[in-house]
């Protein structure tokens, strides 16, 4: 770069700067980080999306070139660490490249540095902490029983390799105890309890798993029921996550009121309020076997499924069209609502009461139990 | 058919379109490189084959549109009769103007899809 294009940019950046301090918007502090992004200057990128961000907290694009920043300077790191592997490996250098490989989210590099430390060391047991926690991660947001199976695997093997890790004893609870498998939490928690005598989230766990019991033991059927369903068993620790129940009396009303408010409107064939196995229906629906419901749990299951892997978040609103008309999902936690309406109808309304119902019914299940 | 969906994603909002068969053979793309053409053509050939079996047993025989709504995103999921239009959208599109220009893409590439079959 040459003595004028540096004059340049530096003006640009003092003009820019400038008019943060005046008259800050997210766009001049998106500007401004290009410009260090443009200079390779990764540490000022952080510093002003950082800025701008404890001042516009929603801007998506302030977000985005933070995500960039972040992942800028991971890369510098990861080069660094892939060359003193190079010269002289060793678990400790593997297991933070993993880390950082998991933070970037990319898990099959996670694996493969995982699977290259452990042909090197066997017998380290932190690289198969490592491995376990990124298929936890996967699990816990994909739901995917695969993943919980080889979690658990890679943290038995840590296991084996250390008794002692209390991080294996701790994943390995919390597994166990969100998928349902009480009876083995609670063998994994006694020695986690004689590792760490009085220790408070280990008690808390301990009291909270204490309260349940085991339907079933296979921890294949637990992990596939846990995909089928697409929800955990319970909530995470300390969450004071309850068994499903459609709503209390009250709210329960106001909900039906709802529902028979949507199936008044011109053009709805049938309308369901549905909550784990309970469901609430209005229309031509035969019993709880009738296939609309079967097909609106199905539905906003695999919506929800495709949504988290592509990365576009939570599953709210589904439209399916054809010639029959529209079949309307509204999905909000682990409510779903869902309608069938002939061709031609008011869909936006029967949409925003859909939304309204579910959100006040979530409303009203979370005060009662935050009571 | 590679230019149709670059047209189309240049539509404000659009991060990329696909054209995908019901099992999930990916004909042509144009992704945003934050998309993966594998797991987008997976994960639409589950939707198409999930949503039209569920609704199947409800006694409907195929749907036209699928359009989802997400916290970070929308995909629309269009019926090509050979095969499946899919555009990954951001959330903050119009949906009601995209769609417009999104079924006339859909038009288009029937007429193509029939050709080349």
């Amino acid at each position: 770069m040459n003595i004028l294009q540096r004059f340049k940019i530096s003006r640009e950046l003092a003009r820019l700067e400038k008019k943060a301090r005046e008259a800050p918007s997210p766009s001049t502090y998106v500007d401004m980080a290009q410009v260090y992004i443009n200079l390779g200057m990764v540490d000022q990128t952080l510093r002003v999306a950082e800025e701008g961000l404890a001042l516009f907290p929603n801007s998506e694009e302030l977000k985005r070139v933070l995500k960039f920043g972040k992942k800028s300077k991971l890369n510098h790191r990861i080069r660094d660490l892939r060359s003193r592997i190079n010269k002289s490996p060793a678990p400790i250098l593997y297991r933070e490249l993993a880390s950082i490989y998991m933070e970037l989210g990319d898990f099959g590099s996670v694996q493969g540095t995982c699977e290259e430390c452990l042909r090197r060391f066997p017998e380290d047991d932190g690289t198969w902490l490592v491995l376990a926690r990124a298929r936890l991660k996967n699990f816990y947001r994909d739901l995917t029983a695969q993943d919980g199976l080889e979690a658990v695997r890679c943290l038995k093997k840590a296991l084996a390799l250390n008794p002692a890790s209390g991080a294996a004893l701790r994943l390995l609870s919390e597994v166990f105890y969100r998928v349902g498998a009480i009876g083995q939490a609670q063998e994994y928690l006694e020695k986690l309890r004689g590792m760490f005598p009085g220790e408070k989230e280990v008690e808390a766990l301990w009291q909270e798993v204490s309260t349940k019991t085991s339907r079933e033991d296979d921890l294949e059927v637990l992990f596939r029921a846990v995909e089928e369903k697409g929800a955990l068993a319970y909530g995470p620790p300390g969450s004071g996550h309850k068994a499903y129940s459609l709503a209390p009396e009250q709210a329960l009303m106001g909900i039906k009121k709802s529902l028979a408010q949507i199936a008044s409107l011109e053009g709805v064939q049938k309308a369901a309020y549905i909550k784990g196995s309970k469901a609430l229906v209005r229309g031509e629906i035969r019993d709880a076997r009738d296939p609309f419901l079967r097909a609106a749990r199905v539905i906003s299951r695999s919506a929800q499924r495709a949504s988290r892997r592509m990365d576009i978040g939570n599953f709210n609103k589904g439209i399916v069209e054809g010639p029959f008309g529209h079949f309307l999902i509204c999905c909000l936690g682990d409510v779903t609502s869902s309608v069938l309406v002939d061709k031609g109808s008011r869909v936006d309304r029967v949409l925003s009461l859909m939304q309204d119902m579910v959100a006040s019914s979530l409303y009203v299940a979370n005060s009662e139990g935050g009571r | 058919m590679e230019k149709i969906l670059s047209e189309l994603n240049s539509a404000v909002g659009v991060k990329g379109s696909a054209v995908v068969t019901r099992d999930g053979i990916l004909v042509r793309s144009a992704l945003d490189p934050s998309l993966k053409e594998e797991v987008v053509s997976a994960l639409s050939s589950f939707l198409i084959a999930t949503t039209s079996r569920a609704l199947k047993e409800c006694g409907i025989e195929s749907f036209q549109r699928f359009i989802i709504t997400s916290t970070h995103g929308k995909v629309i999921l269009v019926n090509l009769e050979d095969a499946y239009l899919v555009v990954v959208a951001d959330q903050f599109i119009n949906i009601d103007l995209t769609l417009v220009e999104i079924m006339s893409v859909a038009r288009k590439l029937k007429k193509i899809i029939k050709i080349e079959v």
